[in-house]
């Protein structure tokens, strides 16, 4: 629907006016050249809309008709614009806001490194600002891709640097070289796990612990030896040597063996009396007709026990690769479930929790250990659940290379 | 004098009788609108009623919420709904 603008954009403004001669008041009116509209009677006089304009020459016809005016509304953009100019600061700073913000939203407002592990965060922002990314310049006077570029050249340890911006941050994604790790520790034996070490035999290396000792996993056992090259062996006159940072010097490996008691133990709990769900053997087939998303049951459209697993399968026929039946056919299994309430005796249940902490220690025992002791201690319990702590102690070899 | 003259030419020359005559041209749109042109002034009106006296004697409609739309020195559009439309006095001369 076309709104008639005209009325809104000039302004109108809606009068009553109360007299005896109201008749008389639009003749003069029109004589003067005014143009009423919507005039209209009621019982309380006249009321009608002119121009803003037209409005003061009312003034004549209402002294001559001795008619009073008064303005009902004003209606119409220059009223509106003259409510803003009254509120012209209002106004001013709601543009100056807009203004500030636009011209904010164009420039680097924040500066942003991620990634870095290695190469210090103002290193780089120093570099970056150098190249001309800093805070307060124009977002289009950056040239991300070429600073980028420039990073990666001047970090060797950079592998890669993109530069996106959010809005006014920038930030700078920053992924490292990988570069191989120097190993102190390689050669080294150390131990696999706690224990107190038993029989300690060193057939290359410095033994670092004695037999009897509490050695913690990791715990360096035997040290590789640091030279076995000819002690005597004096570097040649005038040739140096250059040390590689990155690849050490061959070391050779410690050996020997540092066999230890060990102890593990693990805990099992079991239930008195439990719930579980389980498939009750009983099934119910159904199936049905699969149109687009709609499913159309033709047998057994609802399953008949109230727990139930559904296997769904669908059968599609197709044609060739691109061509298949919108039909297709479905069948649904249900398989009822049923709750069983398990009821134990103290007994039995200490004997599942046994069972389930041997088997939890089986996985953690290093296989081809020996196993001394095993104990089975039926832990207090609480009334409502059994349980069993297993401990185990073995003899076994604990002298391991460090993974690299 | 001169109305006569230039009703005869118009006669004459066979011009329609609203660009020979002075008096008033109403268009009626079936109930709701009337326009009227050529009208001398307002003599009364309300909402039931309009007067407006042209050459030709007094135009009187009734009907009711009538509202004058646009007011104009030679143009008067009424909008309402319209029940009657008379002439009163004058004669054509």
């Amino acid at each position: 629907m076309l709104v008639d603008f005209g009325p809104f954009w000039h302004g109108r403004v809606i009068f009553a006016a109360r007299g005896d001669q109201l008749a008389r008041f639009v003749n003069e009116g029109i004589r003067e050249g005014i143009v009423f509209y919507k005039t209209q009677k009621s019982e309380r006089g006249l009321k009608a809309q002119v121009k803003i304009a037209d409005f003061k020459k009312l003034r004549r016809a209402a002294r001559l008709t001795h008619t009073r005016v008064h303005i009902l509304a004003k209606y119409g953009w220059p009223f509106i614009a003259l409510r803003w100019w009254r509120r012209k600061t209002l106004i001013a700073g709601i543009l100056l806001i807009g203004i500030t913000l636009a011209v904010l939203s164009q420039m680097v407002l924040s500066i942003e490194v991620k990634g870095n592990k290695v190469i210090p965060t103002e290193q780089l922002l120093q570099s970056a600002d150098n190249l001309g990314l800093k805070t307060w310049v124009w977002q289009k006077n950056v040239d991300t891709r070429k600073i980028a570029e420039a990073l990666v050249e001047e970090f060797p340890d950079v592998a890669w640097v993109g530069i996106d911006n959010q809005g006014t941050q920038i930030n700078i994604n920053v992924k490292e070289k990988i570069r191989p790790i120097v190993q102190t520790e390689r050669g080294n034996l150390v131990a696999s796990k706690t224990g107190i070490i038993q029989e300690l035999m060193v057939i290359q290396g410095t033994p670092l612990v004695h037999e009897g000792e509490t050695v913690k996993a990791g715990q360096v056992l035997i040290e590789a030896p640091v030279n076995l090259d000819n002690p005597s062996a004096q570097p040649k006159p005038g040739v140096v040597s250059k040390p590689n940072p990155t690849l050490p010097h061959a070391i050779p490996a410690a050996k020997g063996f540092a066999r230890a008691r060990v102890w593990y133990s693990a805990e099992g709990k079991v239930p008195l009396t439990e719930d579980k769900i389980e498939e009750s053997g009983r099934s119910a087939k159904g199936w049905g007709i699969k149109i687009g998303n709609r499913v159309i049951m033709v047998t057994t459209p609802e399953s008949p026990f109230p727990q139930v697993t559904k296997e769904v399968k669908i059968y599609a026929y197709t044609f060739g690769r691109n061509w298949h039946l919108p039909v297709e056919i479905l069948s649904i299994d249900y398989k009822e479930l049923e709750t069983v309430h398990l009821e134990r005796t103290k007994a039995e249940a200490q004997q599942i929790a046994e069972k389930e902490a041997k088997a939890e220690l089986q996985s953690r025992i290093s296989p081809g250990a020996s196993i001394i002791e095993e104990t089975v201690r039926v832990l207090a319990s609480s009334g409502e659940v059994e349980r069993v702590r297993v401990e185990t102690e073995t003899y076994e070899d604990l002298a391991v290379y460090p993974n690299p | 004098m001169f109305d006569k003259l230039s009703k005869n030419v118009g006669e004459a020359l066979d011009f329609p009788p609203d660009v020979a005559g002075n008096g008033p041209k109403i268009t009626i749109t079936g109930r709701q609108e009337v326009l009227v042109e050529n009208y001398v002034e307002i003599v009364e009106f309300s909402t039931e009623e309009i007067r407006l006296s042209t050459l030709e004697g007094e135009l009187c409609f009734t009907g009711h919420s009538f509202v004058l739309k646009t007011v104009l020195a030679a143009e008067l559009r009424i909008e309402g709904e319209l029940d009657s439309l008379t002439f009163q006095g004058g004669s054509e001369s």
